[in-house]
């Protein structure tokens, strides 16, 4: 090879260590610069002159400095022949620098080690972002703290508020039923008094009710219900809810009951389920007075099955028909029926977390018809 | 005629519980704590315990647990505010009768003492 093409080559080498992004580097067995590219002025806004020959130490943040050193001794030392890591400079103006490390031995030709060479890769950018995923991560993890204090702090008011309630609902039941019963073995039976014992009776089971629905919509809002699906025989669970629902009509009304398919056992939460049926069958009982009796179908298909609950009532407007499912809604032609305007938004909360769809059609003034369809 | 305990620390439902029960004949006596409560199973062995779960001192569970270690201890109905499924599963694998949740009309606890003590003789 003559010398022409060696230094074209060598020529070639130096543009091209001088275009490289990141700093390119030598020091001797002290640790001084022997060698920056054009890089490091660009990086450390410090001169390559100024900068050979000083110790690479004294760049760094000073924080950095015992570590760095106990990683470049072992490396002279011989006992390791690379070392990689992240670090701290300071630039001339004062200002931290973050450069990735990748450093390694060199020795001359008789095996001595006489250096290291490397490059410093600037990681500004990448380490501004892990920062700030960091904080996002904290804040983020923060707030889902927050939010499960909230949910515990509400679960406990639930327990709190339904034991302060429901006690003197009790009392005052248990005080109006002995009353009642005092009035009836006495034989004054006076129609005024036992009018007013009655209508106190009913308001305490409406408050109760009231409460009741009330209290599971905060737990519902906690997130204190969960879906434990076990094995149920539909039939049964459905008969019983018809069967609990049916004792308690003034007026001796039943409810039609079919089963359409082969029954089977499903994977259900039973008491969450007949919650949800027992909300609109009874809005099929108190929606239709003075009509045909409502029916509930079962229909058990291959891939599905669905509960259908059919009433001949007063119906729900249009207008409202969108709003339904919405919590303490109640439609313009159910203000003169008592209700919470809760249970079919809870039906459909416990059907949701069955992961079923309830759905309806309803034509005022000729019924509405729910479907609860399930997987 | 039987001997009812009556474990409830709220006065009021005490006396009308107390009441009702001796309106059907039964000899009732009350504790308002739970530590009471079981003193008083212990020294009186009644047929029936009603037991509310939120007591002042321990929890209806802990008079119930204690009571298990009672030879022959009589069945107890818990009497509660509480509406938790937890609270009934629990109630239930620690051998309790019936789960009765507040407010209840009292013609229904009269027959369902009723039935379990028929169901005891």
């Amino acid at each position: 090879m003559d010398i022409k093409q060696t230094e074209l080559d060598f020529l070639q080498y130096k543009t091209l260590v001088a275009s490289i992004h990141d700093v390119v580097f030598k020091t001797d067995a002290a640790g001084n610069w022997t060698f920056l590219n054009d890089s490091w002025s660009r990086i450390m806004q410090y001169g390559i002159e100024e900068s050979i020959s000083k110790p690479f130490y004294s760049f760094l943040h000073p924080d950095d400095v015992e570590k760095n050193v106990m990683l470049f001794e072992p490396m002279i030392a011989g006992k390791k022949q690379y070392c990689s890591h992240e670090i701290r400079y300071i630039t001339k103006s004062n200002k931290i620098s973050w450069m990735k490390v990748f450093s390694m031995l060199v020795k001359n030709e008789t095996g001595m080690i006489i250096g290291t060479q490397g490059t410093l890769q600037d990681i500004n950018i990448d380490v501004q972002n892990r920062e700030m995923r960091k904080k996002a991560e904290i804040q983020i993890a923060v707030a889902m703290e927050k939010e499960r204090e909230l949910n515990r702090l509400k679960s406990n008011f639930v327990s709190l508020a339904s034991h302060e309630f429901r006690t003197p609902l009790a009392i005052m039941r248990s005080s109006i039923e002995l009353s009642e019963i005092h009035i009836s073995k006495n034989g004054l039976v006076e129609p005024y008094l036992l009018k007013h014992i009655q209508t106190i009776t009913s308001e305490i089971d409406r408050l109760g009710e009231l409460i009741e629905k009330v209290l599971t919509l905060g737990r519902i809002d906690s997130k204190a219900f969960t879906c434990k699906k076990e094995k149920v025989d539909l039939v049964s669970l459905v008969k019983s809810v018809i069967h609990d629902l049916e004792k308690i009509q003034k007026d001796d009304r039943t409810m039609g009951f079919i089963v359409k398919g082969i029954p089977r056992i499903v994977m259900v939460d039973p008491l969450l389920l007949a919650q949800s049926i027992t909300n609109i069958v009874s809005n099929a009982f108190k929606y239709s007075v003075d009509k045909p009796l409502p029916i509930l179908e079962l229909i058990f298909k291959e891939a599905d099955y669905s509960i259908v609950i059919t009433d001949f009532g007063i119906g729900i407007p249009p207008n409202a028909q969108d709003k339904v499912s919405q919590a303490f809604y109640r439609a313009d032609n159910v203000s003169e029926i008592k209700g919470t305007g809760l249970g079919i938004f809870i039906a459909n909360k416990f059907i949701l977390m069955h992961k079923g769809t309830l759905n309806f059609t309803s034509i005022p003034q000729k019924g509405t018809v729910f479907t609860i369809r399930m997987n | 005629m039987a001997l009812i305990l009556l474990i409830e620390d709220e006065k009021v439902l005490r006396d009308n519980l107390k009441e009702l029960l001796e309106m059907h004949d039964h000899y009732c006596l009350t504790a308002c704590n739970g530590l009471e409560g079981i003193e008083l199973t212990k020294q009186t062995k009644p047929d029936l315990i009603l037991c509310d779960i939120t007591l002042p001192d321990v929890d209806g569970y802990f008079v119930k647990g204690e009571l298990n270690k009672v030879a022959n201890t009589p069945p107890l109905i818990f009497l509660t505010a509480r509406t938790d499924k937890e609270d009934y599963v629990k109630a239930i694998e620690l051998g309790a009768v019936d789960f009765i949740t507040k407010p209840f009309k009292i013609k229904d606890l009269a027959n369902r003492i009723s039935w379990i003590l028929n169901k005891q003789s």
